[in-house]
């Protein structure tokens, strides 16, 4: 920054440019062309992040799958492909899950537009949808995330702090540097059972007073903190949802079912108020763009004790993702049959055709 | 607000041009910045403001008091009143200005440390005993500006300073807020002429703080919190982890330790020169020290200088004999390393520090300046063998540092040396964790050595431009891919 005396003649050199700080406008300078080079030429869209890019990559590579499941934790814990395969009888591989922890649509909009090429055409996309992922007040998830990527200054001050609106301007950066330090990594991507990630552990849902109060302040604050759900997140899951349709995919919202003890400890609070909008919200817009939705309740498993197959309170664990992998097969299957919503109590009625044909192409 | 925050940023900059504005009227200014140091201090906590009001009460008055009572007969100033010369009378409001503060940083950090070890003292020895513990909040910054107000006192003492007339100047020397939580510990002979004159900006000195800002902000941001998990996963690992992990875990801490803190200590600075102040410099290249005489000189330079010219020196120093000296040194040290925190890894760790110095001063007597190593030990080379010897022996002291405890250490001691094993795939650590410990630490070491070969902190800012525009702009993308992805707090808040 410092301007050094010796650097050319000081009679024939401007003092207003040996009083500039030069190195700093000269980072600044480089910074500026190395982004306008990276989101021009390398990124001129969003793309998802490499933790999914790696998995469509792999699991695409051979054969192009018919039936994706994507969006988040619940979705790439408790939907087995694989079951998902045979019950719809299906080859294995043409069913696959890319969803991961913390995803939103946008990543899913994201790896579907990089990779539709690889896909079979109008695919059947399961996107399962939480309410954390359409609340504004629930941010801590943008980390790093394509949203913010894809939205503009004002929709980013919106959702996180000036920080890290500013430092999401350079997501592109942090995408390259994954994608080139991953050429020094020799992992693999996670494709065993086509995909399926399945809960850490084993565990079973703990009631003790602990647990129960470490699990409701995590879900109050990150995500039923009341909101009005009109915000950011909520506009930017109906866009990429029209846009994934736009692409071709034929989108089903998966709406996954909440521990019961949960439901009674927030319900007539605003937690439970914020869930209620979820839902109605999310049922309204399926509706309105004719979309199924397989919505569970609490009663998605009769003779299921709810503390056998949850893992915590919006999670299910091994035993219970097989009971719910089996359920969802049905539940498509029924609605593959003849292209129509069937009447079920746990589906949603939209009283209409789907805009598209329900069934594999 | 800390200084790796959005808050502090806006702060910084609503103070700076309010600053700017109010150059021509310095009182105005002072002013100013007193609030805005109040106001900074208070974003913490607000309770504790009034910790801060009552040192700087009390030294205020004491330090007046004093001064007004060293002049005999004429020799006073015809503003002040004719106090008699009273020796005596000058030693008690010292004591109770010294007493006063030491009561409070007493109290508030070690209160419920001594009442702890008390109790488990007493209950080893046979008896039944029960003491509720107050739990009592510490205070952040206490340690600092309690001793930077306490040297202020005994300087005027001493008569090497004049008490400050102005209570806003004053005020202001004691939270001026770059360096009222974590120091650097300034002196009232260095900062308060600088408060009390109108300052004057410059652009060197601008961008020499913009500068020290930035480096200040990339060690603490992209290096030290970076490897802040690495160190924490291996000190609070249920089970004791190999000996080459402990081994690099103290290594990241070791890094860690020092981007942290120095990083600290550069944003201070630099956002004091920014508005024309000054600070001493806090830390010299320590990992280039050589000996523990060296490191001291180095390490902390604010703290270890005010020991040494508060405890050591009033102590005896070395003017009594070796013996008499090493025990000035243990004293030193271990009242230093309890001035860290309230635990024994501290008291242990200080007495580790006033061996090192004990062990170096009896050991330098060996060596004079014919004999062949003292030639080797000046050379290049000699002086690489000894700088990697001697970081080890400081690597050695950081493990007593982080350790949780006593018990901890001496079994982390144990894995390194007795019960050698290197890291497994099972490890709590593993290559990867060794290959980021070496790239977060390559950029720090390469520019300190360019550094400590040119002798000069401010070698970036005498390169060609193009040559600091790139480097700028590596350290820009440092933040962008590596910063932000741990929060933690600066180490040294907590003490």
């Amino acid at each position: 920054m410092l301007g050094h005396a010796t650097q050319g003649s000081p009679s024939r050199k401007s003092p207003v440019w040996h009083a500039l700080p030069r190195g700093a406008l000269i980072a600044a300078g480089l910074i500026v062309a190395l982004h306008l080079l990276v989101i021009r030429s390398v990124f001129p869209h969003p793309v998802a992040r490499e933790q999914i890019r790696q998995r469509v990559s792999a699991l695409t590579e051979h054969v192009r799958p018919r039936l994706i499941i994507a969006g988040d934790s619940r979705a790439a814990w408790q939907i087995h492909p694989l079951i998902l395969a045979e019950r719809l009888g299906l080859p294995a591989k043409e069913v696959i899950n890319i969803a991961a922890n913390n995803c939103g649509s946008t990543p899913v909009v994201a790896a579907f537009r990089e990779f539709s090429d690889r896909l079979a055409p109008a695919p059947i996309l399961l996107l399962s949808v939480s309410t954390w992922s359409v609340n504004d007040r629930s941010p801590t998830y943008l980390e790093n995330d394509e949203l913010l990527w894809s939205i503009g200054w004002v929709d980013r001050l919106r959702l996180v702090s000036p920080v890290q609106a500013g430092l999401a301007i350079f997501t592109p950066e942090r995408r390259l540097w994954q994608r080139l330090a991953g050429l020094w990594e020799t992992s693999t991507a996670e494709v065993a059972e086509q995909g399926f990630m399945g809960p850490p552990d084993n565990r079973h849902v703990a009631h003790s007073e602990r647990s129960i109060e470490r699990q409701s302040r995590l879900l109050e604050r990150e995500w039923y903190a009341p909101s009005d759900l009109n915000g950011v997140r909520w506009r930017i899951f109906e866009t990429d949802v029209q846009a994934l349709l736009r692409l071709g995919a034929k989108v089903v919202l998966v709406d996954c079912p909440d521990h019961p003890a949960w439901l009674e400890r927030i319900a007539g609070t605003p937690f439970g108020d914020t869930n209620a909008l979820f839902h109605a919200k999310l049922r309204g817009f399926c509706q309105r763009l004719r979309i199924p939705l397989l919505k569970y309740d609490s009663e998605w498993c009769p003779g299921c004790e709810p503390d056998e197959v949850f893992y915590d309170f919006v999670h299910l664990n091994r035993e219970g993702a097989i009971r719910f992998s089996e359920r969802v097969a049905q539940d498509l299957a029924d609605m593959l049959a003849d292209g129509r919503f069937p009447a079920a109590p746990a589906l949603a009625q939209s009283g209409d055709r789907a805009p598209f044909p329900l069934d594999f192409e | 607000m800390v200084f790796n925050s959005f808050v502090f940023a806006v702060f910084f900059v609503i103070v700076y041009v309010l600053y700017i504005s109010t150059m021509r009227r310095r009182v105005i200014q002072n002013v100013m910045l007193l609030a805005a140091s109040y106001l900074f201090y208070g974003w913490w906590d607000w309770r504790f403001l009034g910790l801060v009001f009552l040192t700087t009460f009390l030294d205020y008055g004491a330090a007046l008091a004093i001064d007004r009572r060293r002049f005999r007969g004429n020799d006073f100033e015809p503003s002040t009143r004719p106090y008699h010369h009273s020796p005596r009378a000058r030693r008690v409001i010292l004591a109770i200005s010294i007493a006063a503060n030491l009561g409070v940083l007493g109290f508030f950090k070690y209160f419920d440390f001594f009442e702890e070890s008390a109790s488990a003292a007493l209950t080893a020895l046979g008896f039944s005993v029960h003491m509720s513990t107050l739990r009592v909040i510490l205070p952040v910054g206490i340690s600092f500006y309690t001793f930077q107000s306490m040297s202020y006192t005994i300087d005027v003492y001493r008569g090497t300073l004049r008490a400050a007339r102005n209570p806003v100047d004053f005020a202001l020397f004691v939270a001026f807020f770059p360096q009222l939580v974590a120091g650097p510990i300034v002196r009232a002979a260095d900062l308060l002429p600088q408060v009390m004159r109108p300052r004057r900006l410059n652009l060197e000195q601008t961008y020499e703080g913009a500068h020290l800002i930035f480096w200040g902000l990339f060690k603490k941001v992209v290096i030290a919190d970076n490897l802040s998990p690495l160190v924490d996963r291996v000190f609070t690992a249920s089970e004791t982890p190999a000996g080459g992990v402990v081994l690099v875990a103290v290594y990241a801490f070791a890094v860690q330790v020092y981007c942290d803190f120095s990083g600290y200590s550069d944003i201070a600075r630099g956002c004091a020169k920014t508005m024309g102040f000054e600070f001493d410099l806090n830390f010299d290249l320590p990992y280039f020290a050589t000996n523990p005489s060296e490191f001291w000189r180095r390490w902390h330079i604010s703290l270890s200088t005010w020991l040494r010219d508060y405890l050591y020196v009033p102590l005896g120093g070395n003017r009594k004999g070796p013996g008499r000296t090493y025990l000035h040194l243990m004293v030193t040290m271990v009242l230093g390393g309890l001035w860290h925190g309230a635990a024994w890894t501290f008291v242990l760790w200080g007495v580790y520090q006033g061996a090192l110095l004990i062990g170096y001063r009896a050991a330098a007597g060996w060596f004079g300046p014919q004999r062949a190593i003292d030639r080797f030990a000046s050379s290049a080379p000699g002086r690489i063998a000894a700088g990697l010897i001697f970081f080890h022996f400081i690597c050695a002291g950081w493990l007593i540092f982080r350790a949780g405890s006593v018990s901890q250490a001496m079994t982390f001691f144990w894995a390194i040396f007795s019960a050698w094993s290197p890291i497994r795939a099972t490890s709590v650590v593993q290559a990867s964790d060794l290959v980021m410990l070496a790239a977060y630490t390559f950029p720090l070491f390469a520019l300190e050595l360019a550094q400590y070969r040119k002798a000069d902190l401010m070698v970036l800012l005498r390169t060609p431009s193009w040559m600091r525009g790139v480097g700028y702009a590596c350290l820009f993308y440092g933040f962008v891919l590596f910063g932000g992805r741990v929060h933690k707090p600066f180490i040294y808040f907590q003490f």
